[in-house]
């Protein structure tokens, strides 16, 4: 069992996305940054969904009641373990009673930490993955987020003996942070009213920089920028996606995250690319993003190659 | 009817069929997500299953989500003109009706002096017009048990709130433009509330969690405050 201490900002149980759910009003939610969440699995030796925590730019500390073995991927962040600084992006040995203190990032906005086996919370509709705003999911099913006093089960069989592991330096497909000011490009997948918008609008959404606003969330980010027009009216409500670019009638775009709603009335350019959405899941508030076009096969190849590397590439064994 | 597919992501289609009647088009949607949830009623589709991740119906579209590590948008596209064709023979499931009670009172939470104002009718002219309408349900969405319920008469229509409401409360029956519908738990909305209604909408731990199914229709009842008030709580006990 792991038992929370204190939580700064948000914290919330997350793990696979939800299937097969959408045609009854419910949203996959699952973690905000994919890329960061799957590391910090596959650094605990679990599947790559296994239930973990999603850390919104704040601290966390808590004790570990068992031997156990984690990771911190995501968000740049300061980790102490028993007030000896351990390193992101490897796995780290817990002992029975060891605290853990992960302070507040420097850099990006979403920290997560998986453990060996998973935590061990009950799945809703197919995912223990908290789903804020329906109420599902989570440490009590009901879409609460994580306190101070929470404990969490650990699955049976964490004690059992595994290898430590660190994400090898400058391996980019496993990463989502960036260290840059520079905008973040977010590559769309052109799509549903994409060729109704008039080439001027398409146009400038493509050659303007856009500014995250504060106003973002597991739901949607709002971005604020050049006025996206959209002359044709009365559209019929429709299924959305992750990553939808939504533009409502003041034409600021809106980019759909993990907890997007599954039906919207606002006309859409297409997706984010799953990879890209993950990079905005980073972006704080006043950071800087620009978007471009790609085509639906050369973002189902950059998928597969993404999937074949992240099976492929060799975490490095840390010897013990 | 004409079928458009169209890319929605990077693993996802939406199709959009096209239509004069609404009703026609929203059964073809209906039958199309039933025939890729549950292939196996199927035997030339029954591999169908393993790359479908999910389908979200809607009046006249419905978006198929596919795991694009196991197949691609060619495929699904030419699966999915397939099925709209098959779909189109296909049976309805049966239809089931809900009657609704309504309370209509708490004038000072609703918005029946915006309503009146618009449509030019008394509240007990637009209740009676109302009351005699039966809706379907042509969407299940926006948040769990949310069932986009349509069509209102053109007389009862009236435009969104300019400005949504952060907080509208669970069990509020609501309108805007041709659409009616009931939250089925708080959260922000931007309809024009004319009533409440202790029933409730969604159960998760439930094996059918939504009370509104597509296709389904359902017609309003007026109540008065003490039978409101028995039935809310009559909900909390069970």
């Amino acid at each position: 069992m792991i038992e929370i201490i204190s939580v700064s900002g948000q914290a919330l149980i997350v793990g696979a996305q939800r299937e097969r759910v959408a045609s009854m009003g419910i949203t996959a939610a699952g973690a905000s940054d994919q890329t960061a969440f799957n590391l910090a699995n596959r650094l605990c030796s679990n599947d790559a969904n296994s239930a973990g925590i999603e850390i919104l730019f704040g601290s966390l500390s808590f004790i570990a009641h068992k031997t156990c073995f984690i990771a911190v991927t995501g968000a740049m962040s300061d980790i102490h373990k028993d007030h000896t600084a351990v390193a992101m992006n490897r796995t780290v040995q817990l002992d029975a009673g060891s605290r853990v203190d992960i302070a507040c990032p420097t850099l990006g906005m979403r920290a997560y930490l998986a453990v060996s086996e998973g935590f061990d919370v009950p799945a809703i509709f197919g995912s223990p993955t908290t789903s804020q705003r329906e109420k599902l999911g989570g440490v009590d099913s009901v879409g609460s987020l994580l306190k101070a006093g929470d404990k969490l089960p650990l699955s049976a069989q964490v004690g059992s003996v595994r290898r430590l592991y660190r994400m090898p330096l400058h391996e980019e497909s496993l990463t989502s942070t960036s260290l840059t000011s520079a905008p973040i490009t977010l590559r769309v997948v052109e799509g549903f009213q994409a060729h109704e918008f008039s080439p001027v609008s398409r146009a400038t959404f493509y050659a303007s920089t856009y500014t995250v606003t504060p106003d973002a969330n597991r739901m949607g980010v709002r971005l604020q920028g050049a006025q996206i027009g959209w002359d044709k009216r009365g559209l019929v409500s429709e299924g959305i996606t992750r990553g939808a670019v939504q533009i409502p009638p003041n034409g600021q775009p809106i980019v759909m995250m993990a907890e997007y709603q599954t039906i919207g009335g606002y006309p859409k350019l297409g997706s984010v690319f799953s990879h890209d959405v993950d990079k905005l899941a980073q972006c704080r508030p006043g950071d800087l993003v620009v978007f471009s076009p790609i085509s639906i096969e050369n973002a189902h190849n950059l998928l597969n190659l993404r999937a074949f590397a992240q099976r492929n590439i060799h975490l490095l064994p840390i010897p013990e | 009817m004409q079928i458009d597919i169209f890319p929605a992501s990077e693993d996802a289609l939406i199709v959009y069929v096209k239509d004069t009647d609404g009703i026609c088009a929203n059964q073809l949607i209906g039958q199309i997500a039933q025939y890729l949830l549950y292939p196996e009623r199927d035997e030339h589709h029954a591999e169908l299953s393993c790359w479908l991740r999910d389908v979200t119906p809607s009046y006249h579209s419905i978006l198929v989500r596919y795991n694009p590590l196991i197949t691609d948008h060619f495929a699904v596209k030419s699966l999915l003109q397939e099925v709209s064709t098959i779909a189109q023979c296909g049976k309805s499931e049966a239809m089931r009706h809900h009657k609704i009670p309504v309370y209509f009172g708490m004038p000072d939470e609703l918005d029946w002096l915006r309503v009146s104002h618009v449509t030019g009718l008394s509240q007990s002219d637009y209740l009676d017009a109302f009351l005699s309408c039966t809706f379907r349900v042509f969407a299940l969405g926006f948040a769990p048990g949310f069932g986009f319920l349509g069509t209102l008469p053109d007389a009862l229509r009236v435009p969104r709130l300019d400005s949504p409401r952060k907080h509208v409360p669970a069990g509020a029956l609501a309108i805007a433009e041709s659409q009616t519908a009931i939250y089925p738990s708080s959260s922000p909305g931007g309809w024009n509330l004319i009533g409440r209604t202790a029933v409730p909408l969604f159960c998760a731990t439930s094996p059918q969690p939504n009370r509104f199914r597509v296709g389904d229709s359902v017609s309003f009842t007026a109540i008065d405050l003490l039978t409101y008030e028995a039935q809310c709580a009559e909900v909390e006990r069970d």
